[in-house]
């Protein structure tokens, strides 16, 4: 299994290291995790290479760098702001001095979870597969060894019981399918609106691209136990802008019945 | 006869149903899809059957130290851990692994009597306060009329009245860490309440950003203890629990005579707070320039409301009264449909079954209003002016908005709305399942 670079003496070599020369050397030590890194479809080579993360200094630090908020808040701005905003961020944003980021990302190692403990679990690098956690892995993804939604849910249970975690991850899908109702009303009412009046359609485009916002809000916001971006900036918002839409087709379709 | 018939029905709940008695659960209000986590009153669920047995405090360890090291792990580092007498697993969770609890105030009181007595005495102030945000919540139409998965999000902060693990997060549950600016925003966030964008940009949380993290927390909330407050600085002086005593201005949201007798001695309450730190003019004059605020921001408010008011009295507002779900919570509704609008029946106006007219209002209301009040009175001057601008834009696209409502208002009459708002698959959904 997926052997993490922590802890592995290297011939420490203080100059910085090529991007493309570490695949070279640690897919003989862990031909898993580099694996799992080539078939990412965002953090890929090419992309995000080693060295995004960890830097290109073998100094015996590189997995604990990697291990830090940081490196990820630079390129997920979204994300950082649902996460940092919940009482997982908001822990580790206080006991961020007497963090010790030489442990491994496992067995609650940390006083409250990084972007890294739940988003590459136990060190695995295949980040796209626990992008979504409450999301059921596709077919496809599961058929080139994405985890299991029971594996995923393995994870917050290092600190919190099962009953909590199935009720969190139940409700959190039965959430998201609620939102995605209120998106597919604002879609039928827009289509009506298209029909009949092609140009206070485009109000109504801008109305519903404004509504995939607020679904990723809640996203983000089930994923992280975030409450505002699942009420306020999620549902809520989806409630505002499906009744602006049912607003202007109510207009519309006065207008198109009078002479 | 028929007069005498009404009490007796609604004893039986015919006429008022206990949906709209205060404090009173009923199918609307319960979560049943929430976890017990949030919400221990209301857990419905059955305990996990697998465990039997009792256990002590040491013998839980041995199994949750691989199950749930997490927990563990922040355990043995808090101040429960320490000592000859370690409070331990049991202490608070029980030893009947079938009947196994999540500590309410109450146990915690059992070692914590004084800040739990305090926030209990919150109750006597009325909303807002920590102690009542539950019933708060639960006793909205706003939380009764939804999908109880939908709103699952609200209990995580409104449950702060049944747990100190809102703040104290567990399981270390340090006074350092609950103290700190931070520990609050996890709820005091997002659009109706930016304290924490207030709070931060405002003199005091500069400060606090730049020189925080330096600061020994440990050191107990008293004067001169901090060079600068955080939340709990001012809102909690001295660690009292009590916040709700000194609340007169109500979040913004209401509008409130500060020189009534009660408000006059919550106002010494807080200038007591601030002259620990500034001269006595600077906190009155602040104070004045809060009211001086409030007034402006009212003043928009209460225009805007007219305009909606006169829309309402022609039959210009679209959806009519009669094209729009009713509430379950309001018995009335079904027989003597009407639109709500104003701050004090406003809450209603925040969701789906409201014309984009209204909508718009509640926004200004319970969205930007706030922010121009949290602005002002964290001394954020320039988040609140930003916010009044706001105020100042929605209510102009509201007078647009009415201009065409008058317009449409004057053209067909007899175009059948119902369908568009009464029909939908959320629609539907929401009006089965809530």
């Amino acid at each position: 299994m997926t052997v993490a670079m922590t802890g592995i003496s290297h011939a420490m070599r203080m100059e910085p290291t090529p991007p493309n020369a570490c695949p070279e050397c640690h897919r003989q030590r862990d031909q898993d995790l580099v694996q799992d890194w080539e078939r990412s479809p965002r953090h890929r080579p090419g992309r995000v290479d080693c060295s995004s993360c960890h830097g290109s200094i073998h100094d015996g630090a590189m997995a604990a760098r990697a291990r830090k908020n940081e490196v990820c808040l630079g390129c997920h701005p979204r994300e950082s702001a649902s996460y940092l905003i919940s009482k997982h961020g908001v822990i580790l944003t206080l006991a961020a001095e007497d963090g010790d980021y030489s442990r491994w990302l496992s067995d609650g190692n940390y006083r409250s979870p990084t972007c890294g403990y739940c988003h590459l679990p136990r060190g695995r690098h295949s980040l796209q597969w626990t992008s979504d956690p409450v999301a059921e892995p596709s077919p496809l993804m599961t058929a080139v060894g994405a985890p299991h939604r029971e594996w995923r849910m393995a994870l917050c249970q290092d600190c919190h019981s099962r009953r909590l975690v199935e009720d969190w991850f139940r409700i959190g899908t039965e959430g998201l399918a609620i939102a995605a109702m209120k998106v597919r009303e604002g879609e039928a009412v827009l289509r009506e609106i298209v029909r009949r009046d092609p140009f206070a359609a485009l109000h109504g485009h801008v109305i519903r691209q404004r509504m995939d916002r607020h679904l990723t809000n809640i996203r983000l916001g089930v994923g992280h136990q975030s409450p505002d971006g699942q009420w306020w900036r999620g549902q809520a918002a989806l409630d505002g802008d499906l009744l602006r839409l049912k607003s202007l087709l109510s207009e519309v379709m006065i207008r198109s019945a009078s002479p | 006869m028929l007069l005498a018939i009404v009490p007796f029905l609604i004893a039986a709940g015919w006429l008022w149903p206990v949906s709209v008695c205060a404090g009173q659960e009923n199918r609307l209000q319960r979560g049943d899809a929430i976890s017990a986590d949030r919400e221990p009153r209301i857990d419905s669920r059955p305990q996990d059957r697998k465990v039997i047995g009792t256990f002590k405090g040491e013998e839980c360890l041995e199994c949750h130290a691989t199950l749930t090291p997490g927990i563990v792990k922040d355990w043995r580092q808090s101040r429960h851990a320490r000592g000859e007498n370690p409070v331990d697993c049991s202490a608070c969770h029980g030893h009947d692994h079938q009947r196994l609890r999540l500590p309410a105030p109450a146990i915690c009181g059992q070692c914590h009597p004084r800040p739990v007595a305090q926030m209990e005495e919150e109750k006597r102030y009325g909303f807002p306060s920590h102690a009542l945000a539950l019933e708060r919540l639960t006793d909205s139409s706003a939380f009764a009329e939804k999908p109880k998965a939908e709103v699952a999000a609200c209990l995580h902060c409104h449950s702060v009245a049944q747990r100190c693990d809102s703040c104290h997060t567990r399981h270390r549950f340090a006074a350092a860490e609950a103290r700190r600016p931070e520990a609050c925003i996890t709820c005091h966030t997002g659009p109706p309440h930016p304290d924490d964008q207030s709070y931060f940009s405002s003199p005091h949380g500069l400060f606090y950003l730049r020189e925080g993290k330096k600061w020994d927390w440990n050191r107990p909330l008293r004067r001169g203890n901090y060079p600068a407050p955080g939340c709990a600085g001012c809102h909690m002086t001295n660690g009292r629990h009590l916040i709700a005593d000194k609340s007169l201005w109500k979040s913004g949201i209401r509008e409130i005579n500060p020189r009534t007798a009660e408000n006059t001695i919550k106002r010494k309450r807080w200038s007591a707070i601030c002259k620990e730190c500034h001269p006595s003019p600077i906190a009155e004059d602040f104070f004045l320039s809060l009211d001086e605020e409030r007034g402006s921001a009212w003043k928009k408010l209460y225009a805007v409301e007219d305009q909606l008011k006169a829309l309402r009295r022609h039959g210009w507002l679209l959806p009519k009264a009669t094209d729009r779900p009713h509430f379950s919570t309001d018995p009335w509704g079904q027989w003597f449909p009407r639109v709500r609008i104003g701050d004090l029946e406003g809450m209603e106006s925040a969701f789906y079954n409201v014309s984009a007219v209204e909508r718009d209002y509640f926004e200004m209301w319970y969205f930007a209003n706030p922010g121009a009040y949290k602005g002002m009175a964290h001394g954020a001057r320039k988040m609140s002016s930003g916010c009044h601008d706001l105020m100042i834009d929605t209510s102009r696209t509201i007078a647009t908005q009415t201009e065409r409502l008058k317009l449409l208002g004057k053209m067909v009459k007899d175009v059948d709305l119902k369908r568009v708002w009464m029909d939908g698959e959320y629609t539907r959904f929401n009006r089965d399942n809530h």
